[in-house]
């Protein structure tokens, strides 16, 4: 696989946007009126609680957190995944099959390219949030960034999983649907991991999900590697691991199985 | 939907109301705002889309030269109601089982008036959206404004976001000049008996009258200024 292929990949989709400056401007005016709802909502909800376990700081910097880990991660839209599975659908991914590129390394660079904007603005967020409500210690920043790997190959597996189901059925547009409201409310991105009743977070602890988006913020607040921290992280880099290993098996069976059906 | 159901039972573990909403009205709000989305995107949204690929691909010249009004042919260009009532129903179904209905202040006029004000407010949403669409005529593009657009509108007044909740100010703001509260937060608002259901209704024909005006008169300026692209 030769990396270098893929910077102009990258620099090209992101360039790709800046052509419409107008649309850039309605992008992030979107990106905006996500989270400011969001926390309007929350907010009302914080209104109805006896003793919240969040101040309002505390929330406004869990929503901020919590947008931009599922866009940098890819775990809310699938862009990844989506982009093959469109691919798929219009006949494009056959010009890519035939070059010689790895095909997941072409898509993701074209995706990570054309989200540039998008991740710009995430990386803002998760500044602003850090500012808002400051981590713990610099341990708790170091232990955020090595949750947001194993979020990253969580979600990545995820995306992957989407592009291989589109190569054997025609239509994954349901599955996806149903995986991805799951994941929304399960990770902890729309609703505070806190808000769950205990036996649910603790069933929910031992999956996949909450590493996506819960767990990178979780260890924020931590000012030590504590045993719980040490066994959360596993959990989330075991499943990553096992992930990664079954979705590479996954993928190749689905390409062997792909019909093309374009010209 | 199953899961905007556990969501809800979530939140009213740890709230006893939001926004003066208990759990059942609040189910209730998402029944309708379920209605909106399927209508909306089941049906507008794809012909929107269509109509966007048809202005850049100079597909749109066929349109036009067939006998029919051209903004009720993209509009209802893909129609396929079997499937729309196949996703719909099921959805529906689930959710109205869920709520306890004696739990709710509902009366037949009530109901009946909010029915109407809900499908008025999906005539908005649709007439709104078409707006986002335009752009394609000018600038070639415009999918920005259409997610954009449809953002705002789910976000504002249909993502649990009950009436009561929004202030004065963005009352009128979501009422009139981006109407995206009719469909499902008024319509809930005064099935619950919670708004005046006479005042909502004249105030949602205003509106809807305007902005389907609005929208027929820019679907009219964006034809002067589309050039075929198929030649």
């Amino acid at each position: 696989m030769r990396i270098p292929i893929y910077f102009p990949t990258i620099k090209y989709h992101f360039l790709l946007f800046f052509t419409y400056p107008l649309e850039l401007v309605a992008y992030i005016l979107r990106y905006f009126v996500r989270v400011i709802f969001l926390l309007a909502f929350w907010s009302i909800v914080f209104e109805g609680i006896e003793n919240p376990q969040l101040d309002y700081r505390n929330l406004l910097s869990y929503f901020l957190l919590s947008t931009a880990i599922s866009d940098i991660v890819m775990s809310d839209n699938t862009n990844l995944g989506r982009a093959i599975r469109k691919s798929v659908k219009d006949g494009g991914i056959n010009s890519i099959l035939i070059k010689p590129v790895n095909v997941i390394g072409y898509y993701y660079s074209s995706t990570l390219g054309s989200l540039g904007v998008k991740n710009i603005l995430s990386i803002l967020s998760i500044l602003l949030a850090l500012i808002i409500s400051p981590p713990s210690s610099i341990i708790s920043v170091l232990l955020f960034f090595a949750f947001l790997i194993n979020a990253f190959l969580i979600a990545f597996t995820y995306n992957i999983f989407e592009g291989a189901l589109s190569l054997i059925f025609t239509e994954v547009g349901g599955i996806k649907n149903a995986l991805h409201h799951i994941t929304r409310l399960l990770s902890g991105q729309t609703i505070p991991f806190t808000f769950f009743p205990k036996y649910l977070q603790e069933i929910l602890l031992l999956t996949p999900i909450p590493a996506m988006v819960y767990g990178p913020i979780s260890v924020l607040g931590e000012t030590s590697i504590t045993e719980k921290v040490i066994q959360s992280y596993l959990v989330g880099f075991i499943w990553g691991v096992v992930l990664l290993f079954i979705i590479n098996k996954f993928w190749v069976f689905s390409l062997k199985r792909f019909d093309s059906a374009g010209n | 939907m199953l899961i905007n159901i556990i969501f809800i039972d979530i939140v009213f573990q740890n709230i006893n109301s939001f926004a003066g909403y208990s759990r059942d009205e609040l189910l209730l709000f998402n029944l309708l705002s379920q209605f909106w989305a399927f209508i909306l995107m089941n049906i507008f949204l794809k012909n929107f889309h269509q109509l966007s690929h048809s202005v850049n691909s100079g597909e749109l010249d066929l349109i036009l030269t067939k006998p029919i009004d051209s903004l009720f042919f993209v509009c209802f260009r893909n129609l396929n109601i079997i499937n729309m009532l196949r996703d719909l129903i099921p959805s529906l179904i689930l959710i109205t089982v869920v709520i306890k209905w004696d739990n709710l202040n509902v009366t037949l006029i009530n109901l009946v008036i909010g029915f109407i004000i809900a499908l008025l407010g999906i005539a908005c949403s649709v007439a709104l959206n078409l707006l986002a669409t335009l752009p394609v005529f000018w600038l070639g593009y415009n999918q920005a404004f259409m997610d954009l657009s449809l953002t705002l509108e789910d976000s504002s007044a249909h993502s649990n976001l009950v009436y009561e909740a929004l202030g004065d100010f963005f009352k009128i703001i979501f009422t009139v000049i981006f109407p995206s509260a009719i469909s499902t937060a008024i319509a809930t608002s005064v099935i619950l008996d919670k708004s005046n259901p006479y005042i909502m209704l004249f105030i949602s024909i205003i509106v809807t009258a305007f902005f389907i005006f609005l929208s027929k008169l820019l679907w009219g300026k964006a034809l002067k200024v589309y050039n075929s692209a198929s030649s």
